[in-house]
């Protein structure tokens, strides 16, 4: 290890979704231990909330060797200015050389903020994160719609700063037989910020789509909203998430918010289910990470084709219907028919 | 009010072919265009400038090639743009392409609000917009999907986050990152091909930003990129049915299979 960085720590800003810290968060510090792990370093979990204290234990026992707590209620709200500028002045007093934060949507707007309050480098969605001898952070991240992939170094200012993508690094196993030490840091709030948060809408699927486990996806193919009606209902009757295709979008079957590509959301589910999608370049990118993917699509020639593992050539109705009346009664799953579908 | 728009010249996507045999990105004959994010920004800036008046001013940072590319944001709206180039910011990192927007943007003077892409279809890091908003001393929102006047000096913001949206109040001045919406590219009026051409293509080098040779360019790069290499994961092989019930049962059997996972 460079001597500057001997004894420092490798932190990971946590977040919170509603209140509870955020599973992104514990892949973090699972990943921070094994970095930290045979080096002269200890991991930092950092918490900014409201009444929030209660989860010291737990980031302790996901790895924390120190937990900074900032727990106020004019941080109840996540708040980019306020946290941005917050995280800053504690990364300033306690100088970790490491400062890691989930990429989500909140994460990718905050780590910026502090990187360049604080100007020091920091690279984006990084899937990958190695420590050499040195100390030096080498941190991999796709580029170009998952074409390329790039290490990237921060070889002269510190901290060393990535947002890592969620889902990349497994979940640690949780040992409350770990022991670390809290810090509860003050707050004083400095007056009102220049932006407030008013109201929060949640769509309708439970689970965020870049979280789900399965994900039934409609294209152009589906060829009006009644059809994507559809989709949705035998969907959410077997409790998968919905995505649409650029173009089902453009043909305003379905909202942005569900659009799953290089100009949507990017998924990793298990498994992806597309139906009517023809598999232009840039929805492939958003989906590449998926487990199994399965196609249905009446052109055999359709490129969808060439990234998917299994491949129905049909009208994407049949396989609704059958799905429909085979696995659903008045519209609810029935588990044991799904068993028997699976045993002939 | 005074909109700035913050455009990259990005190449186009859609042309872009990749040879599975070397696996490698094919380049050649790939058109330049503004990055579609970029393209949004700019309606939605050209959109508030026809509501409540004032000018737009696109700034992009890139090369000469970058300038003619630029004209389509003068034919879709925009009444004023800078190519900042010089050869000293060629390799910035986010941080040195902030450093020089910020420069550039400060030369131009008073402002109510910057529109940046929330992400660039290149490099895909999202990180400049944030940064330019810590230099320039603004608040700054992420991922917009649609802004409104809301009182004198503040707008009302829709974010789109991973489970909905965000109804946020911000105060001018500020900046904001715009998702992609329904244009991907500009496709310019007659009429507004024609004001184009009245529109001159203003130049700013470091001789006007006078930035430090050493805060900018490669030098001024906080980060490296040590390797690049193509990924395409691993290859699927599909196995095709034109049975539809034969490939229905598959699909429940693979649904079956992650529930049993998950439990």
């Amino acid at each position: 290890m460079r001597p500057e960085i001997a004894q420092k720590e490798i932190w990971v800003i946590c977040e919170t979704n509603d209140g509870i810290v955020a599973s992104a968060s514990y892949e973090l510090l699972g990943k921070a231990c094994e970095l930290a792990r045979g080096k002269d370093c200890k991991v930092g979990a950092v918490l900014l909330g409201y009444q929030i204290s209660g989860y010291a234990k737990d980031l302790i026992a996901a790895g924390a060797d120190v937990v900074y707590l900032v727990d106020h209620s004019e941080l109840d709200e996540y708040n980019d200015y306020v946290y941005s500028r917050l995280i800053s002045d504690l990364v300033k007093t306690h100088r970790p050389f490491i400062v890691l934060m989930a990429a989500t949507v909140h994460g990718r707007a905050i780590a910026p903020q502090v990187a360049a309050a604080l100007k020091t480098g920091l690279t984006a969605d990084c899937t990958g994160l190695t420590l050499d001898d040195n100390g030096q952070l080498v941190q991999t991240r796709p580029a170009f719609g998952e074409n390329l992939m790039a290490e990237v170094i921060c070889p002269a200012t510190l901290p060393q700063m990535a947002t890592v993508r969620p889902k990349t690094m497994p979940m640690p196993s949780m040992d409350y037989n770990r022991t670390g030490e809290i810090i509860f840091i003050p707050y004083k709030p400095k007056g009102p910020a220049p932006l407030r948060l008013l109201s929060k809408k949640k769509t309708g699927s439970e689970f965020s789509l870049s979280d789900a486990e399965i994900i039934i996806a409609g294209g152009a193919g589906i060829g009006s909203r009644e059809g994507f009606e559809k989709l949705k209902e035998l969907a959410n009757a077997i409790g998968c998430s919905v995505g649409a295709s650029r173009g089902a979008v453009n043909a305003q079957y379905a909202d942005y918010s569900i659009q799953i590509g290089q100009t949507g959301i990017t998924v990793r589910p298990k498994l992806y289910i597309a139906l009517g999608i023809s598999g232009a370049i840039q929805h492939i990118a958003g989906i590449k990470a998926s487990g199994y993917v399965i196609a249905v699509n009446t052109d055999p020639n359709a490129s969808i084709f060439d990234y998917a593992d299994y491949g129905i050539v049909c009208d994407y109705r049949e396989v609704l219907d059958y799905l429909a009346s085979e696995l659903l009664s008045n519209g609810r799953l029935e588990t044991s028919r799904l068993d028997q579908a699976f045993k002939q | 009010m005074r909109l700035i728009v913050c455009i990259k010249i990005v190449p186009e996507f859609q042309d872009m072919r990749f040879d599975r045999e070397t696996n490698t990105l094919i380049r050649e004959n790939v058109r330049q265009v503004i990055n579609p994010a970029d393209n949004t920004a700019l309606e939605i800036a050209v959109n508030l400038k026809n509501k409540w008046g004032g000018k737009v001013c696109v700034v992009s940072m890139g090369t000469e090639k970058a300038g003619s590319v630029l004209h389509y944001a003068a034919a879709c709206g925009a009444d004023e743009l800078y190519l900042i180039s010089d050869k000293k910011f060629a390799g910035s990192d986010t941080y040195a392409t902030a450093t020089v927007l910020a420069a550039a943007i400060k030369h131009l003077g008073d402002y109510d609000l910057i529109l940046c892409g929330r992400r660039a279809m290149d490099g895909e890091t999202g990180q400049v917009g944030p940064e330019l908003s810590v230099m320039l001393d603004v608040p700054c929102l992420t991922n917009i999907v649609d802004i409104q006047k809301h009182r004198d000096d503040t707008m009302l913001c829709t974010r789109l986050v991973e489970d909905g949206f965000e109804e946020t109040e911000l105060t001018l001045p500020a900046l904001i990152t715009v998702c992609e919406g329904k244009n991907l590219t500009c496709v310019p009026s007659i009429s507004g091909l024609r004001r184009a051409k009245n529109i001159p293509l203003n130049r700013l080098s470091n001789a006007e930003l006078k930035l430090d040779p050493a805060s900018v360019g490669l030098k001024g790069s906080l980060t490296r990129v040590k390797r690049v290499y193509s990924y395409f994961g691993a290859g699927r092989k599909c196995i095709k049915t034109t049975d539809p019930v034969k490939g229905s049962m598959t699909i429940a059997q693979e649904i079956l299979r992650c529930r049993q996972h998950e439990t």
